[in-house]
């Protein structure tokens, strides 16, 4: 037997703490031999080695693709509607050969450039909201009976 | 699915799907075993296929046999401890564990009494162990399992139930036209219906009824007549 | 064919129950039939006399009579004997306890036994060969093929008619030698019948106030109480099995009754007509079907709707007289009935009965008949026999009343 010439741990030093994955490793080691052993007479060579070229599969639904069989129609119960719509929605979505890009290459290209020129944005910014503010003084100065936005004019 | 489908018979061998195994890998489904290297049918009925490479023997059955994955309808026995035993129609009563629910803990457990209805997947099928159940999806969610409140149930033929969850079944859409109504199928051969009123869950329970001796090409004609059975 | 097409058994789930709750009291049922329909009795005759199969929609029930030459009891020397064997074997659902599948045998049994034994319905003094010697023993077998509810009626009819188209050879014991006849030697004989007696089941439920006639087997599932009552041709009661939880009041059965004591009547009337036809059909060689034939269907089969249309149209006066009882019947005659009974109180008292009179097969004729004038038209009831029922039913009436005192005032107290 093999398993004889190979060393084997001692039983102390399983049962340490820190050996617990070794422990769980050596008894698998162990039953798949004993298992082994019992069907050695059943078992040959071909069955241990080939490589076969089925898969067995017991369930129906599976086989057949069936769906699911919980199904509500028009309005009978809701919850279930929204469920199954969102189910069929992803499906859909799924079997779609490509997702449908939002932005399209050009697109993607200027806003990057966008970004990049952060600076020259910045500064089209500033003339923005300068230009706003101006706009609002005008809008406050056009308002006489308002009288005190004196900060404001301080600001400026 | 061929249009031409063959009969097989338990113990005959399926030369035709040995054909194409020799070419690529191929997935036997429930009434074909292999052996060695030849295929063999284990029960009588039609031979199907799906492409690419599923074949499975539809035969006319009425004892459930659990299969990991399929989705049952069960009705609640008893309950043993931490678990409940639930009926499927199959040799033995499989189990469903009180915090195999939506939002279940060792406090709160869910209310089932014997005699309700559960739509549940089976989450482990052997033949030397008691199938087990659950009623929440791998998020934790209930989505579409659950308890089945009120409404009809009633038992067919495991055939009627897989005819009725194809892709391209009719009856299901035919009956829509006619009423709203909510449905169950249990892959189990069990069916839960529920419309707005009694007359219309009994017209909707014959009209599936109906169904049981169907076959594929027979269906569709039925189905064009399911507004008169409703009437009825 | 033996076996259940259900392998299983409808009615075990809380929705299928409370659903037909709720659909009995909308006055709907599953097959489009009315609280008070029956479904169509089929009766198929075999080769052999006393072979019959019978359906009742899905349920399928074979019952066989067969006899031989015994000794009788004891205690009644002169008399035959008549054996009823029910075999509900092959009709066990798969999700059946045993309990219950023991349980249903048990009362299928024992309400053959009251319905035929109890009730005295054979002559069997007619059995005797030698007194306390030689008697034919006549055995029913019964046969259900296929459960779909009201497996009572199923069986009991199968077995009045298996019992009418059985014929036994004829004897002769001279000089202690019992001699039998071939049917060539000597014309077969049938039996001899003092009364003609028949099961109709009713469910009852909680929710409704219509009993349910002839149910399916998801309505006996789904009932509260069920109601078997035996009534022979002449409008008697035989048996009356009320078990269940529902309360039943003196009018539910009242009204049971007298659908119970007409159907009764409809129904041994369509045995004989089957009989007839049976027998015109035996004059031509070619036309008997073996049990390969029953079984296969392709025997023909006698039906109740076909054969009793027939009948309506051709003599409406009795219907008439139908309607007539009926109006009448209603309130007058109520304290006369006997009082809804336990279940199994019924057959010993009968036992009990029998054993001090002949004619004591429960002589509890229905009130109404007596006042009406269908009651006097069946010719077949000997005067006699009517006679000592007067006294008779009086006596049985009130210690019957004595023993089922608590029963009735419990029934009130729900009420």
């Amino acid at each position: 037997m093999p398993s004889k010439m190979k060393p084997r741990l001692s039983r102390g030093v399983l049962d340490m703490k820190f050996m617990q994955r070794t422990k769980a490793k050596v008894e698998k080691e162990d039953d798949d031999e004993q298992s082994r052993a019992l069907y050695s007479n059943e078992l040959n060579q071909k069955m241990l080695n080939s490589n076969s070229n089925f898969i067995i599969e017991p369930s129906y639904s599976i086989c057949a693709g069936l769906s699911d069989g919980r199904l509500s129609f028009r309005g009978m119960n809701p919850e279930l509607e929204r469920l199954l719509e969102l189910e069929r929605a992803e499906k859909e979505g799924k079997t779609k050969p490509e997702q449908p890009t939002e932005v399209n290459d050009e697109q993607m290209a200027e806003t990057y450039y966008a970004n990049q020129a952060t600076a020259i944005s910045k500064t089209i910014q500033k003339k923005m909201t300068a230009r706003n503010d101006i706009n609002k003084r005008k809008s406050n100065q056009k308002k006489m009976q308002f009288k005190k936005p004196r900060q404001d004019d301080g600001g400026i | 699915m061929s249009a031409n489908t063959s009969i097989v018979m338990p113990g005959e061998r399926v030369t035709s799907v040995e054909d194409v195994a020799k070419g690529k890998r191929i997935i036997l489904g429930p009434g074909l075993r292999r052996v060695d290297d030849k295929v063999v049918a284990s029960k009588a009925g039609p031979l199907r296929h799906k492409e690419p490479n599923t074949f499975w023997v539809d035969s006319y059955q009425r004892r459930y046999v659990p299969a990991r994955g399929d989705l049952i309808i069960g009705i609640v026995k008893a309950r043993a401890g931490d678990m409940y035993r639930v009926d499927i129609g199959s040799a033995d009563t499989a189990s469903i564990s009180y915090l195999a629910f939506e939002a279940a803990t060792k406090k709160n457990r869910p209310d089932l009494n014997p005699g309700d209805l559960l739509y549940a997947r089976v989450l482990n099928a052997n033949a030397d162990i008691e199938p087990e159940l659950v009623c929440v999806n791998s998020n934790g969610k209930h989505g579409k399992l659950g308890v089945l409140q009120d409404g009809f149930f009633f038992k067919c033929s495991l055939n009627l139930g897989r005819l009725l969850l194809r892709d391209s079944c009719p009856a299901l859409a035919a009956i829509k036209d006619e009423l709203p109504y909510e449905i169950a199928v249990g892959v189990n051969g069990r069916i839960w219906v529920k419309a707005h009123s009694t007359r219309e869950t009994v017209g909707l329970a014959n009209a599936i009824m109906t169904l049981e001796h169907a076959g594929y090409a027979e269906i569709d004609k039925i189905c064009g007549n399911l507004g008169s059975v409703l009437q009825a | 064919m033996f076996m259940n097409s259900n392998l299983f058994e409808p009615g075990k789930s809380k929705s299928e129950r409370t659903f037909v709750q709720s659909a009995v009291k909308q006055n709907i049922r599953f097959d489009g039939r009315k609280s008070n329909e029956f479904r169509d009795v089929k009766l198929t005759f075999g080769a052999d006399w006393g072979t019959v199969a019978l359906s009742m929609g899905d349920t399928k029930v074979l019952a066989q009579v067969s006899c031989d030459i015994g000794t009788p009891s004891s205690a009644r020397g002169n008399e035959g004997t008549l054996h009823l064997n029910v075999d509900i074997k092959g009709v066990a659902f798969l999700d059946e306890v045993q309990a219950t599948h023991d349980q249903r045998q048990l009362t299928l049994n024992s309400l053959l036994e009251r319905t035929f034994r109890s009730s005295r319905c054979l002559d069997l003094e007619s059995l005797c060969i030698a007194t306390e010697q030689h008697v034919w023993c006549v055995r029913v077998d019964i046969n259900v093929l296929n459960h779909d509810g009201n497996l009572y009626d199923a069986s009991t009819i199968a077995a009045l008619a298996a019992l009418m188209h059985f014929r036994r050879p004829d004897v002769s014991f001279i000089e202690d030698e019992i001699r039998t006849y071939s049917e060539r030697e000597r014309e077969l004989m049938p039996l001899l019948f003092l009364h003609y007696p028949v099961s109709v089941t009713y469910c009852v439920y909680k929710s409704s106030t219509q009993p349910l006639v002839d149910p399916t087997l998801l309505e006996e599932n789904a009932a509260d109480s069920i109601i078997v009552l035996s009534f022979n041709s002449y409008q008697e009661l035989c048996t009356l099995n009320a078990g269940g939880t529902a309360p039943t009041n003196v009018r539910t059965i009242m009204q049971c009754a007298h659908g119970a004591a007409r159907r009764s009547k409809a129904l041994v009337q369509f045995i004989r007509k089957a009989l007839e036809l049976d027998a015109e059909r035996r004059e031509q060689p070619m036309q008997v079907f073996g049990l390969m034939d029953l079984l296969n269907e392709t025997a023909p089969k006698l039906s109740f709707k076909y054969l009793m249309e027939e009948e309506a149209e051709v003599d409406h006066t009795p219907d008439r007289a139908r309607v007539i009882e009926q109006k009448s019947d209603v309130e007058p005659m109520q304290l006369e009935e006997p009082v809804p009974q336990a279940q199994m109180q019924t057959p010993k008292k009968i036992l009990a009965e029998t054993t001090e009179d002949d004619i004591a097969w429960l002589p509890q004729e229905q009130p109404v008949d007596e006042a009406t004038p269908t009651a006097a038209k069946p010719g077949k009831a000997k005067p006699n026999r009517a006679k000592n029922k007067g006294g008779k039913k009086q006596q049985s009436q009130t210690t019957k009343k004595q023993n089922d005192s608590d029963s009735e005032e419990e029934v009130t107290q729900i009420l």
